[in-house]
């Protein structure tokens, strides 16, 4: 099985193996051919978060790509999560970056399976999905513990049948990690995906974004039942939300988020709905922090990087 | 695994032996084809009587037996058999749209399947059968834009037939002109009588210091490097986070992207990254195939190829837009270089298969090994006369050979690569074969640079600096 403790390379790591609850920000790299937009955001968060989560080609729209982005935060002083989609490239493009990243010192990997082509800016597009995530997760985890680039198939050569692994000199420290949607926790298929990525690596769990806190507790209960919630960090996704009508948009298009419909009533009667939104994600995540077993909040970026901001410093406050 | 794709084409033989009498009956095809074509856009009144839920099943059947049978068609739903001499390129396991790829072999078949003709040289004698070839020129020198993958399954003639004969005549787009780059490999290809870029293969480590320190000593004596993007197939590390290490420590790379392992939507994005890093040099290639590397299990992606690769860089950068027509914050500045093969069987193919590439967007031109001076010059003498030198930088492809023994296996296993049987033989009989491969690669270097057109060289040594270095000096180029 896989007997192996997170690697302490990373800041975050330690902080999580301390106890201490992390915040990261999820960000999409901007559609630029430039890095001052992308610097300019990570600078305002620096204060408040313990890492930068990159999105890869969200929602099967092309932006920077989150390797180059990675880059430029961690030449600026940033931790970074990587995520990395099974859409856009087959296992010699993902172990290639998985090779990079580590030379770049990007530390912390999601790996993801990514939504197909349609859904985003580019249909025309080829859809890849040569892996599977919990296939990705196995690859970065044994790049990881056994130094190896793996080779999933053997190769038959005229001298025979040779396994094509290869070493890596100086191998990398992931800390691995894989979305879950808690909306779809307690049945079978559910559980028995999620086995199988702890079976092949993953060290922590970041939700997909979740609006109702019970519905959290509920879910980290499940987790315990199932016996997985001993051996992974659980990072816990929300977002301020600015009005009803983008709340509305997020329950109906990103798939596993779930707002209740209270919280939508509370942003549709409010004066200023923004503050009203900033209001409940601070509250939300003051009653998470306390909650046994929430390792950590993320709070994902949807052109609310301001509301974002008035929440990490709420908290903060608050911490301070 | 491989054992199995020849036991498949076994059987699938009889079917690929009615694909070439397609091809060798283009003409007939043609005719076909042009009594068809009226047809189906008279047919559409009538058709779109009936509901679509009945009519597009039906149509997409009949299409996909007919077309299977006689073309071994893969239902792409963008059909271009009358711009490809009637030979299927989805065939070729690269589903290159652009071709022949640089990797046929010396007998005409196909690098990744050996006992497969090449489906683009099957394409370019399909098309000197046909008559458009006289008439309205040659179709098949058609650029072909990258294929819309969500048409996979659909009919082609349903397309066809709801299409405005007026529409598909006005598909020329407005060409921007694109504005001086500010590479510095651009400005050195223009300045200097002679530029050297050398290969660099990265070793398989995750440490930056022993990554920068490979591409520093082939920089002591080059102008720039070309970082490797999974060369021959095989599992390395990324190109971009090579490049990121060699541009923030100042230094000038060529990146390079295979279409291989990424589809459009992470190209965009790593090209986006380059830029952003202030990586201006970008080498488009297809890639190898899959089978001749380590992963002979990975899925082939080929979502573009170089050309529609190269056209899609162009756009970002020309037109600060994406190929769907979304604007880019800051538009790229990218130098565009694409490959070339010097020894390919069909120089005249291959002249007109780089005259594609550089109507896509190729500013610069990188060719593979090349260790026969007359074969070059038959090749280089079409090219010239094409004016092509004069459209972009051309630098050849050295490299030395280490021994009789490498040579022999370079030339059995690299595809593409031509060594004549001297060379080899004057290997064998060397006291020091190794000294005597560094004397070859100089006396080539000497060859190449009396030609007129010649901008630079290209040094390929696979994981040896030194031998680049000892290149380099002996024939006189840097002190």
């Amino acid at each position: 099985m896989t007997d192996y403790s997170p690697p302490v390379q990373s800041p975050l790591v330690l902080k999580l193996l301390n106890g201490e609850t992390t915040f990261t920000v999820e960000i999409s790299p901007p559609i630029a051919g430039s890095k001052k937009s992308l610097l300019d955001q990570a600078e305002s968060l620096k204060p408040y978060i313990d890492a930068i989560n990159v999105t890869d080609n969200a929602g099967a729209s092309v932006a920077m790509s989150n390797m180059a982005a990675s880059a430029l935060l961690i030449a600026n002083g940033h931790e970074v999560i990587l995520q990395l989609n099974c859409r856009d490239q087959n296992r010699i493009g993902l172990m290639s970056d998985l090779l990079g990243a580590a030379a770049l010192g990007i530390n912390n990997i999601i790996a993801v399976r990514g939504d197909d082509p349609e859904a985003g800016d580019h249909p025309h597009a080829k859809p890849v999905f040569d892996l599977k995530s919990h296939e990705l997760i196995r690859t970065a985890f044994e790049m990881t513990t056994n130094g190896i680039v793996p080779a999933h198939t053997m190769k038959i050569a005229p001298s025979g049948v040779q396994s094509n692994t290869k070493s890596i000199d100086e191998p990398p420290h992931f800390f691995i990690g894989a979305i879950d949607v808690p909306s779809l926790a307690g049945n079978e298929v559910w559980a028995s995906r999620l086995h199988k990525k702890v079976a092949s690596g993953i060290r922590f769990i970041q939700t997909q974004s979740c609006y109702d806190v019970e519905f959290v507790r509920r879910y980290l209960e499940i987790l315990e039942d199932e016996g997985l919630a001993e051996n992974l960090f659980i990072t816990v996704s929300n977002s301020p939300l600015v009005s009803a009508q983008s709340a509305i948009w997020v329950k109906e298009n990103i798939w596993g988020a779930d707002i209740p419909d209270e919280v939508i009533a509370r942003i549709r009667e409010a004066k200023d709905p923004v503050e009203e939104g900033i209001r409940i994600c601070t509250e939300q995540v003051k009653e998470l922090v306390e909650m046994p077993g929430v390792a950590g909040i993320n709070l994902i970026e949807r052109q609310n990087a301001e509301s974002i901001s008035a929440v990490l410093q709420e908290i903060g406050a608050e911490n301070g | 695994m491989l054992k199995m794709a020849s036991a498949d084409t076994a059987i699938i033989a009889p079917v690929g032996r009615l694909r070439s009498w397609s091809v060798r009956h283009a003409r007939f095809w043609e005719i076909m084809y042009q009594m068809f074509l009226p047809l189906l856009r008279f047919a559409r009144p009538i058709i779109t009587l009936f509901p679509d839920a009945f009519i597009r099943p039906l149509t997409t059947a009949v299409e996909r037996s007919l077309k299977a049978t006689f073309f071994d068609c893969n239902m792409c739903g963008d059909c271009v058999l009358s711009s490809t001499g009637m030979s299927c390129p989805m065939n070729c396991p690269k589903s290159i749209r652009n071709g022949p790829c640089g990797g046929v072999r010396e007998n005409g078949n196909c690098e990744v399947e050996p006992d497969m003709r090449c489906v683009w040289l099957d394409a370019w004698s399909g098309a000197a059968k046909m008559q458009n070839a006289a008439k309205n020129g040659w179709q098949i020198n058609t650029l072909q834009t990258p294929l819309d993958r969500s048409l996979d399954g659909q009919s082609s003639w349903l397309t066809v037939m709801n299409e405005n004969a007026h529409d598909t005549a006005a598909t020329q787009k407005v060409v921007s002109p694109s504005k001086p780059s500010t590479s510095p490999l651009f400005k050195k290809l223009n300045e200097q009588s002679v530029t050297l870029t050398a290969e660099y293969n990265p070793p398989d480590t995750t440490d930056p210091s022993k990554i920068l320190a490979g591409a520093q000593s082939l920089l002591e004596v080059c102008d720039a490097v070309n970082v490797v993007d999974g060369a021959g197939g095989n599992t390395h590390i990324s190109s971009l986070s090579v490049c990121t290490l060699l541009a923030q420590a100042g230094h000038d790379p060529v990146m390079q992207i295979s279409c291989r392992d990424k589809n459009r939507i992470a190209i965009q994005g790593e090209a986006l990254g380059a830029a952003a890093l202030g990586i201006k040099n970008i080498l488009c290639l297809t890639g190898d195939g899959i089978n001749a590397g380590d992963q002979p299990g990975a899925k082939p992606v080929f979502d573009l190829d170089c050309s529609t690769l190269l056209g899609t860089l162009k756009t970002m950068r020309d037109e600060g837009q994406f190929t769907t027509g979304k604007p880019i914050d800051t538009p790229p500045d990218f130098y565009l270089g694409a490959t070339a093969n010097p020894s390919a069987i069909e120089p005249e193919i291959e002249v007109e298969r780089i005259a594609k590439k550089i109507e896509a967007g190729a500013q610069f031109i990188q060719t593979q090994f090349c260790f026969d001076p007359e074969v070059f010059q038959l090749f280089f003498d079409r090219y010239t006369a094409r004016g092509l030198h004069e459209q972009a930088k051309f630098l050849v492809g050295v490299g030395p050979l280490s021994s009789a023994k490498a040579g022999l296996w370079m030339r059995n296993n690299i595809a593409g690569i031509r060594i004549p049987d001297s060379l080899l033989e004057r290997l064998e009989k060397a006291h020091d074969q190794k000294a005597e491969g560094i004397s070859i690669c100089v006396e080539l270097i000497e060859a190449y640079l009396k030609m007129d057109g010649i901008a630079g060289l290209h040094i390929m040594a696979f994981q040896q600096p030194d031998k680049v270095t000892e290149i380099v000096r002996r024939a006189g180029l840097r002190t």
